[in-house]
């Protein structure tokens, strides 16, 4: 009998220390930073006065608010979608090699693997106005040098290409699967109906890729909304907020002007939107086949 | 598969692949070339290809500089949080393939949500909850944090594993005299071996790279590397020649890991979005 007991609750047992830990570490600071995103909070006065929606309230009538906001769009989207593009084309290109495609697989993992400090750090050297390399392929190509990341117009998209530069290459892997994961069928099918390469690539392949396209630009987009370490190395959110993402304003609020209440309902903010947009996706596209899988 | 592809073709395609490798690959030569250079080869407008080959730069960093402290403390505290998820993630995976439990889909989707959260957003309640606890600067506040920040993954890709191994094996198991505990260990877990080191791979390497909390949660005694590297940036002189050397130094067991597993980097990676 109570060896019977031990069998029911077993699989409870085992599984309680993890899922304690995810609670602790998500329930806790949630519910917290929902408290102080109506408080004027900060960690070095012991007084924390309610404030009821005055947070918000500053947040929406503030120019850096919209501006983060704006610039996190630009950001999201542009190495998003560059990613992509470069990615599908690089694994159409590396599904077709005969041979030497381990090699090149196993040399486009190494972006991915690095840290992103690192990442910053190495480009914001190859960057640098006087001595980067950067500007010596750009002067030897005719332009002049340039100060990519203290350029109020360039250091966005300085950011945009060391994101492309690291995450293409997942992109890249995880499409490459997807294309193997293809059965021959439908492009004997379309070959035997006198489909042009293109025709074939638009009408076969996209449509069999589309759930891991899905899946794929869903993961990039949850984790570019994050770049933080890059911009701390890079530009520290500079010159004039111009690289000032929602994830760069929460930190610069919170352990800069030591106003976490601000900072808290910034991340609110951020919270929302992409959780509004997840949704909106997930509705359109059953990515998880929670219907079919189980 | 349909015949084989016209030469020119092969070429055009062998010369894209050669492009992108060149792109791709640059960045990490440089840091390699510019940690061997000394002062003045490495401040130069026109880049030297050639130049006198020196270690000054490990040296420096590794000795006078503490760097070695750092990277001991990363691989510290990378280790254990990995370890950590993979037997918390096992813990929640497991029972989940395995038996019909309540709930089991509403769980293991809230799982998956926290992936979404970005991490951002905890580190002012967490900062809080770590100070009041008098837990900045330890160990186990940087291992905590990493084991919850790769427990979804390591559950999700394990959940996948344990799925694909059918019930009879354990079942036959149970029958000649394995209780659940001893058939797991003696059964199951051989089989599952590969799914592990994906899902440890991938774990290790995001707590190797973390900065976030590191920066935030970690004093002058567990600093990690990443941090310590961020050191060696100052506003004032900014050190190239060392950074790259640390720089180098961080990468460079990463690389070397993910070279011997690429095949468990490659299926961790895809495992998540190819099987959702």
């Amino acid at each position: 009998m109570k060896n019977f007991r031990l069998q029911r609750s077993g699989p409870y047992l085992v599984m309680a220390p993890g899922i304690i830990l995810l609670l602790l570490f998500s329930i806790y600071p949630f519910l917290f930073l929902l408290k102080i995103s109506f408080q004027e909070y900060s960690p070095i006065s012991l007084d924390k006065p309610f404030v009821g929606f005055d947070n918000y309230v500053r947040l929406f009538s503030e120019h850096h608010f919209w501006n983060a906001l704006k610039i996190t769009a630009i950001f999201v989207s542009s190495s998003v979608i560059l990613e992509f593009a470069l990615g599908l084309g690089l694994a159409v290109v590396l599904n077709q090699l005969g041979w030497g495609q381990r090699l090149y697989q196993s040399a486009m993992l190494l972006p991915i693997a690095m840290a992103p400090t690192v990442v910053g750090l190495m480009f914001r050297f190859m960057m640098n106005e006087q001595y980067g390399v950067l500007n010596y392929f750009v002067e030897s190509l005719g332009f002049s040098r340039t100060a990519w990341l203290s350029d109020p117009v360039l250091a966005l998209p300085a950011l945009i290409f060391t994101d492309v530069w690291q995450w293409t290459p997942f992109m890249m892997i995880i499409l490459l699967a997807g294309l193997k994961g293809i059965p021959d069928e439908p492009y004997e099918a379309a070959m035997i109906d006198g489909a042009s390469a293109w025709q074939t690539f638009i009408y076969v392949t996209i449509p069999q890729l589309s759930r891991i396209i899905t899946i794929a630009l869903l993961l990039r987009t949850i984790d570019a909304f994050r770049i933080y370490d890059t911009i701390y190395m890079m530009t520290k959110g500079g010159p004039i907020n111009t690289t000032s993402t929602l994830s760069w304003m929460v930190y610069d609020n919170g352990f800069k002007f030591l106003e976490f209440g601000y900072g808290a309902a910034v991340c609110v903010v951020l919270l929302i939107i992409i959780v509004s947009l997840l949704t909106f996706v997930l509705k359109k596209v059953d990515v998880f086949e929670m219907g079919g899988k189980k | 598969m349909i015949g084989r592809k016209p030469v020119s073709l092969r070429i055009t395609n062998h010369t894209i692949v050669i492009i992108a490798l060149i792109f791709f690959m640059f960045p990490v030569l440089w840091m390699l070339l510019t940690s061997l250079k000394n002062q003045i080869d490495a401040f130069t407008t026109v880049p030297k290809w050639t130049f006198a080959v020196t270690f000054d730069n490990y040296q420096t960093v590794l000795i006078e500089r503490d760097f070695l402290k750092y990277l001991l403390n990363s691989l510290y505290v990378s280790a254990l949080s990995t370890v950590l998820a993979v037997m918390l993630g096992s813990g929640i995976a497991y029972p989940f393939a395995r038996y019909k439990l309540k709930g089991a889909n509403h769980v293991l989707t809230w799982i998956l949500t926290l992936r979404i959260v970005p991490p951002i957003v905890s580190i002012l309640p967490i900062y809080l909850l770590f100070s009041n606890v008098g837990l900045l600067d330890s160990y186990t506040s940087l291992i905590l944090m990493y084991t919850f920040m790769n427990l979804p993954l390591a559950t999700w890709l394990l959940y996948g594993f344990f799925k694909d191994i059918p019930g009879e094996i354990e079942e036959s198991a149970l029958v000649d005299g394995c209780n659940r505990f001893t058939a797991f260990f003696r059964v199951v877990f051989p089989i599952i071996g590969p799914g592990l080191v994906s899902a440890g791979l991938l774990s290790f390497i995001f707590a190797w790279n973390e900065f976030l909390f590191a920066n935030i949660l970690s004093g002058p005694t567990v600093r990690t590397a990443p941090v310590g590297l961020n050191e060696y940036a100052t506003p004032v002189s900014v050190l190239w020649g060392q950074i790259a050397a640390a720089g180098t130094m961080i990468v460079l067991p990463i690389a070397i890991i993910t070279i011997i597993l690429q095949r468990k980097m490659v299926s961790g990676l895809t495992m998540g979005a190819v099987k959702g």
